[in-house]
């Protein structure tokens, strides 16, 4: 069976297409989602802990947890947890190898291979990336698909028959993607995808953390700037205020720090005002999207909001604004992607009720070499980056191109391979460089055929070839790393070797884990009552029965809940 | 793409969007794809282009907008009458590709930029197609068909138009009204595109779009008006981001424009370049300033420069010179004309000819006889002057024009071995009065050749004017065939000198050309090889001079060898820069004194080391340091490509 997975920056779901419908999968807590979190438990003899138990870790242990890796994914970051050192594709591993045991769990039949979801925007390195961790975890990636193509399956499998055009708006934890698609006969087609890689809900917290220090004064805690426990708690009461906000006109941020507790109240309209910046930014993609697809905003039958950052009513009212309609219901942004990622798996399982359904993609970034131009003083110019494959591209695609020599006797010809969207070609992203050589001749009379092929998976091939001579180059923009295989299998076994807690005791780690937190930042009475109900559960679960110990977490859940406010992830 | 698009998509061409589409999607359910891609390639290819034979799509609906008729493009423009009417334009629409309807033929030609092997299928031009073609189009409106998914009203209706977009209506036809009103400055049309940036009504992606394609109409269609409303508008919308792709220059002429007028600015100020020529060109010309525009030296090579960047470069300046000026410019740079130098030559020269030639004379400085002794002087410059502008720049002229296009290599370098086998067959013919005259006959021609078809080195860098340069480097070899006077036999030295004379004349007007060859037409291989061999002469030549000083035929071949030599060397020599360059600067400076110390402490026979033998080694020795110099190690670098074919 193979499973979609949503590898989400805050949170992650899994899916299945089963009996004609997408199930999605609970995880051993019983809940739909998972934090995208990795806690090593020092104490209980390094076992790691994933998902709510780790992401509750994240203010009481920060250095023994990670959160938020898919923001590097595909870059050399490494995260020390403990003893060891972590890759981000190992990370998200981790997370992938807890999926994948929980849909193993759910569905009673092993699981091997999987479909991935990855921001439309995420450039070759960082896809390569999430393949590698799919298959650091075991799994075998049938296919990336692209979140918003993802939200627009879910969104559009319930209108194949009718022909629609939509907008899919995907305001993830760190990522903006925006996707222009049309159905029409069964067939989804996305006409334009575009994004911004840095731009999330995560930002949204950075303005409310920037409000309350305002609102406590410059100075506040100006030298523990850089401590990661008071970041964290930070970014927990700005999460929880902006969650506040989303119904209330005003929301109190409270942090506990150094023993004393810090409150400030912001309204709704102050973080609006606020805002106003990231809002006007969210607006460019938009544009984008709509001015290479061709449409207007009235074009649009819909507007698709996926991603748990879309439920602020900043963001909804300024979706309105910008396409002067109220956005669409019709799907659950959090789980929305899973669904989509449950069809795609589907549709490569080649299930009965989905063979009408046909999904062309595109690729979200011009592809193409780096060249000179003859200015028009017949001065050479360096550096262009000259596209073969332009944006919004219908994928699979192949383009070819011609080129020819610039100085006279040119004995090689080398192609750097950019991908990006920048006329200059510095500012794009290194792909590769191919060199072919040529026959000595004057400049300008021996041409290059240079071939991009492009293939659904995202897998750049290059294809150069001298018509002239016949000499041909070819490049697969492959993975080194993966290359490396003697050293994939090590790492690989080494992943799976690391100890985790077992499962069923996961409960009772996330219920352990926010108590601990909670502990931490309450003060006074609060705290002592906090202490009391904790220590009572850990005796329970000394007493090894699993049914008390079911019984004294819903419990201390309970008491926590009536203390905090219900949790959320 | 040998299948017609029609057969792939299986259906007879048709231009209607809803029959392409369901066939289509009936063929994509067969060519997925996840297992077919070159199929489906194709079938996409096939997709794309029946779409841009069908036409862009219709609207459905019409915009419900507060604004006032529906003209995007601003043609409700308050403007004066004599500014030509502009063509309409319409704001950024779908520019779908068109194409030729397809019965049946192969792929279109290559497009110039997106060069692709004719019977590879499934290609498209990765831009939307520079030349509309459509097929003739009956002039019957076809019904506004309603989709079958027609734009679903929003959950609560705006009855009203939006006090934003009324407000920022009004703010467009406040900043239409102040453009058109002369009394209103600049600061103040800035302040109203401000206040029309900041409206909340451009949050709505479709106002922001409009907005955007109205501004930079706005601002194309009434320049110079709107310049000071460049920079905002550059600013908030980005226009000058620098991405690819053809749909992303909404803006591109606006940055032009702005571009241009930076470019105005900087020549504009005192310190620069284009000052000069940027004054001339934005004057109207009169009769004193004509003259002056003609005795200014360098005046004309600035301008003709400034004319050729706006004419390429910055069309958009051409408005801001004066069309007077510019016309006369161009009439005067096209015809053969007097350079300043030569005008100030013509009028001065003569006055200080007759004035010598008074006081040589003696006669008395009466005004009759100065001015009889002025007009003589006067009309020898001005043969002299007319003979060098008829003479040599019009056949230049003419054969830029006409015939260097086309003429084979030979044309372009055949005087120089001409002339060096010129100058050896003075050499080796015995000397006399006929064959003096034959060769002098024979020289003439040979050095008016390279006048006319080649270029000399005039090569920036350089505080003296090429001519002051080459005189100069030519000096070494002018005292070598002074000092071979001694050394051959007169009738021997009369005939060879007007060779020798033609040929470093010929050499020195065609040295830019023999040095572009040089670099550009040779092969590295040959460059070493003709290096070698010229090394291979000099020393041939030395050895020559050192063992047949007896004979004075000999003698002749080697001095006709050596000046050869040195005439050749000056190609590869003029290649040379920084540490090399000096080094044979410095070996030539010293090896007359190391020659002459040589000579002083062997104390040989006298007639041995002539003075020819002694120049004559001394220059090979330049000319060998110089083979050793330019040569260039075989080496293997990679380079970079080019612009596209």
């Amino acid at each position: 069976m193979i499973i979609g997975i949503d590898l989400g920056t805050t949170n992650c779901a899994v899916g299945v297409w089963r009996d004609g419908k997408v199930e999605l999968v609970p995880n051993s807590l019983g809940h739909l989602l998972t934090p995208s979190a990795v806690s090593l438990d020092e104490k209980a003899d390094g076992h790691l802990l994933v998902g709510l138990a780790a992401r509750e870790r994240q203010s009481t242990h920060p250095d023994q947890t990670a959160t938020a890796f898919k923001r590097y994914m595909g870059a050399e970051r490494i995260t020390r947890l403990g003893k060891r050192d972590f890759l981000p594709e190992e990370l998200s591993a981790l997370v992938l190898a807890r999926l994948k045991a929980d849909a193993e769990a759910y569905l009673g039949e092993p699981v091997t291979e999987a479909v991935i979801t990855v921001p439309a925007y995420f450039n070759d390195k960082q896809r390569k990336a999430t393949r590698r961790a799919g298959e650091l975890a075991g799994l075998k990636v049938e296919r990336l698909l692209n979140e918003p193509t993802a939200a627009a399956l879910a969104y559009g499998i319930h209108e194949l028959e009718d022909e629609t055009r939509f907008l899919v708006f995907d305001l993830g934890g760190g990522t903006f993607d925006v996707s222009v698609l049309e159905i029409f006969e069964g067939v989804v087609e996305v006409r334009a995808s575009t994004g911004d890689n840095r731009l999330g809900g995560e930002d949204f917290n950075e303005l409310l953390i920037e409000l309350f220090r305002e609102k406590l004064g410059k100075d506040w805690a100006v030298k523990d700037k850089q401590d990661a426990t008071l970041r964290e708690r930070l970014r927990v009461a700005a999460e929880r205020a902006r969650r506040a906000l989303t119904d209330q006109a005003a929301a109190t941020m409270a942090v506990t720090w150094r023993d004393q507790s810090f409150e400030a109240e912001i309204s709704a309209d102050e973080f609006e005002a606020k805002a106003a910046g990231l809002l006007a930014r969210l607006r460019e993609p938009v544009l984008r999207a709509l001015r290479d697809s061709q449409l207007r905003a009235d074009d649009l039958k819909e507007i698709v909001l996926v991603g748990g950052a879309t439920r602020m009513p900043v963001v909804r009212r300024a979706v309105t604004r910008m396409f002067g309609r109220f956005p669409s219901n019709a799907v659950n942004p959090d789980e929305a992607v899973a669904i989509g990622a449950a069809i795609q798996a589907g549709l490569k399982a080649r299930d009965s009720a989905l063979r009408e359904v046909v999904l062309t993609d595109v690729c979200p970034y011009s592809l193409g070499v780096e060249t000179s131009e003859r200015g028009l003083n017949n001065e050479l110019r360096g550096g262009v980056f000259s596209p073969i494959i332009e944006r919004n591209t219908v994928i699979p695609a192949s383009r070819v191109r011609g080129f020819v020599t610039v100085r006279d006797g040119q004995r090689i010809v080398k192609f750097d391979i950019y991908q990006g969207e920048s006329r200059q070609a510095k500012d794009n992203i290194l792909l590769g460089a191919v060199e072919v050589p040529v026959p000595p001749a004057p400049a300008g009379e021996i041409s290059v055929d240079v071939r991009f092929t492009y293939d659904i998976n995202g897998l750049l091939e290059v294809d150069v070839q001298v018509p002239r001579t016949g000499e041909r180059r070819e490049l697969v923009i492959a993975d080194e790393e993966a290359a490396k295989a003697v050293d994939f299998e090590k790492r690989r076994a080494e992943l799976a070797a690391l100890k985790h807690h077992p499962r069923e005791d996961d409960a009772n780690k996330a219920a352990l884990a926010r108590a601990q937190r909670c502990f931490e930042n309450f003060l006074g009475d609060k705290r002592q009552y906090v202490g009391k109900a904790t220590a009572e559960f850990e005796t329970v679960l000394d007493g090894q029965d699993p049914r008390e110990a079911e019984r004294a977490r819903e419990a201390l859940l309970a008491t926590l809940d009536a203390l905090e406010g219900e949790t959320w992830l | 793409m040998n299948v017609s698009i029609w057969a792939t998509l299986g259906i007879e061409a048709t231009r209607e969007r809803a029959d392409i589409r369901r066939a289509y999607a009936a063929k994509l359910k067969v060519t997925n794809p996840e297992d077919d891609p070159a199929g489906f390639q194709t079938l996409r290819a096939a997709y794309e282009r029946a779409l841009a034979y069908a036409g862009p799509p219709e609207r459905s609906t019409p915009r419900p907008k507060a604004d006032p008729p529906p003209d995007e493009d601003g043609d409700n423009l308050v403007v004066e009458v004599e500014r030509p009417k502009l063509r309409r334009r319409s704001p950024p629409k779908p520019t779908e590709i068109e194409g030729p309807p397809d019965d049946g033929e192969s792929d279109p030609k290559p497009r110039t930029h997106d060069w692709r092997p004719a019977d590879e299928p499934g290609e498209t031009p990765s831009g939307p197609r520079r030349r509309e073609w459509r097929p003739p189009d009956p002039p019957v409106r076809r019904p506004i068909r309603r989709e079958r998914s027609h734009v679903a009203p929003p959950l609560s209706p705006p009855t009203e138009p939006d006090p934003a977009e009324v407000a920022l209506a009004a703010l467009r036809r406040d900043l239409i009204n102040a453009l058109g009103n002369p009394a209103t400055t600049p600061a103040e049309l800035r302040q109203i595109l401000e206040a029309l940036l900041a409206s909340p009504a451009l949050m709505s992606v479709d106002q922001h779009a409009q907005t955007e394609g109205w501004l930079a109409g706005l601002i194309g269609f009434s320049q110079p008006r709107t310049d000071p409303l460049i920079e905002p508008a550059v600013a908030f919308f980005h226009w000058d981001e620098g991405r690819v792709g053809p749909k992303s220059n909404v803006g591109a002429k606006v940055v032009a424009r702005r571009d241009d007028l930076k470019f105005r600015a900087s020549a504009r100020l005192a310190g620069s370049p284009f000052q000069p020529a940027f004054h001339a060109l934005t004057r109207r010309p009169r009769t004193w300033g004509l003259l002056a525009n003609r005795i200014t030296p360098g005046l004309d090579e600035k301008v003709r420069r400034l004319l050729g960047i706006v004419r390429t470069e910055r069309p958009g300046l051409m408005s801001t010179l004066e069309p007077q000026a510019v016309e006369w410019w161009e009439a005067h740079l096209s015809r053969p004309r007097l350079g300043p130098i030569a005008i100030w030559v013509v009028l001065v020269l003569p006055a200080l000819l007759a004035f010598n030639i008074g006081e040589q004379t003696g006669a008395a400085h009466s005004l009759t006889n100065l001015a009889v002794d002025y007009v003589l002087a006067l009309a020898a410059v001005a043969a002299l002057v007319l003979a060098r502008l008829y003479g040599i720049e019009w056949p230049r002229r003419i054969w830029r024009e006409r015939w260097a296009r086309d003429a084979p290599a030979w044309v372009w370098f055949a005087w120089a071995p001409a002339l060096v086998a010129l100058v050896l067959a003075a050499a080796a013919i015995p000397a006399s009065l006929p064959a003096s005259i034959i060769l002098a006959a024979i020289a003439a021609p040979l050095a008016y050749w390279p006048a006319i078809v080649a270029e000399p080195d005039r090569r920036k860098g350089t505080r003296y004017p090429w001519q002051v340069r080459s005189a100069f480097s030519f000096t070494y070899l002018a005292i070598f065939w002074l000092v071979s006077a001694f050394g051959l036999p007169n009738p021997v030295w009369l005939q060879m000198s007007l060779p020798v004379l033609a040929g470093m004349l010929g050499f020195v007007l065609g040295e830019g050309t023999l040095l572009a060859a040089w670099r550009q037409r040779l092969s590295a291989r040959l460059r070493r090889g003709s290096l070698v061999g010229l090394a291979t002469v000099a020393l041939l030549t030395a050895a020559l001079l050192l063992v047949g000083w007896r004979e004075p035929l000999l003698r002749a071949l080697a001095a006709a060898m050596v000046v050869g030599a040195v005439l050749v060397h000056k190609t590869p020599a003029g290649e040379l820069a920084g540490g090399r360059f000096r080094f044979r600067y410095y070996v030539m400076v010293f090896s007359w004194v190391g020659w002459f110390v040589a000579v002083a402490l062997f104390e040989p026979a006298p007639e041995k080391l002539s003075g020819l033998t002694v120049s004559g080694l001394w220059l090979l020795t330049g000319v060998l340091v110089t083979c050793w110099a330019a040569f260039e190690p075989p080496e293997r670098k990679p380079r970079r490509v080019a612009k596209p074919a």
